[in-house]
């Protein structure tokens, strides 16, 4: 009976970790960012309005589900383009941006500029919110 | 698809260690490794969390030195 104790404490502990985790990922983060994003360093040209800027890893479920949602959600705006990009081959990028973990999303006005990041598969609320606020 | 092989890979090496605490009688070693991959597993099953997609891209990053 005494290893009951043991794997008690730990399922409590990855709970709370859990459900903490569940409300963290995904949530779309306002960002004040100096420095721009440029077309020629994420490869492919930025919307005219605002681009969503994914960063997934081949394995990652959560990578498959953001990329349906944003696809799905840059189909209705002609002014908004989503540009998935594999961290792996772009390490050097991945550094830069200080994306920790896939997917990460970051979305950026017209210039360049990242205005907000969600970590996780993001939200279709937030991400439409955000894409509400860039002129 | 790929399978995660990141995630079985990390659980194995969770499980070897598990049995190399066992084998040799450390058993502070033993309740570590299993805690953590029950850990890992239910956190998996209950949470959708996906250690892979938390751990990889640092440890690329760790991995391969920064070119400069």
């Amino acid at each position: 009976m005494k290893s009951l104790l043991p794997i008690v404490i730990v399922l409590a502990l990855a709970s709370a970790y859990g459900f903490w985790y569940q409300r963290s990922r995904g949530v779309v983060k306002a960002k004040e960012r100096v420095g721009v994003i440029t077309a020629q360093m994420i490869g492919a040209p930025l919307g005219a309005r605002a681009s969503l800027v994914q960063f997934s890893s081949a394995f990652c479920t959560p990578c498959r589900a953001t990329r349906a949602l944003l696809e799905n959600v840059v189909q209705d705006l002609d002014d908004v383009v989503h540009i998935d990009i594999d961290a792996e081959d772009h390490l050097e990028l991945v550094r830069q941006l200080n994306i920790l973990s896939t997917p990460t999303t970051l979305i950026l006005d017209s210039k360049g500029h990242e205005v907000g990041r969600a970590v996780g598969a993001p939200k279709r609320e937030q991400v439409l919110n955000a894409l509400a606020a860039i002129r | 698809m790929r399978p995660p092989q990141f995630a079985q890979s990390v659980g194995l090496l969770f499980a070897l260690v598990a049995i190399a605490g066992s084998i040799t009688g450390i058993s502070g070693l033993f309740v570590v490794a299993v805690s953590f991959a029950l850990a890992a597993a239910f956190l998996n099953a209950a949470f959708n969390f996906c250690l892979g997609c938390e751990m990889y891209v640092l440890l690329l990053r760790a991995r391969k030195p920064q070119a400069s």
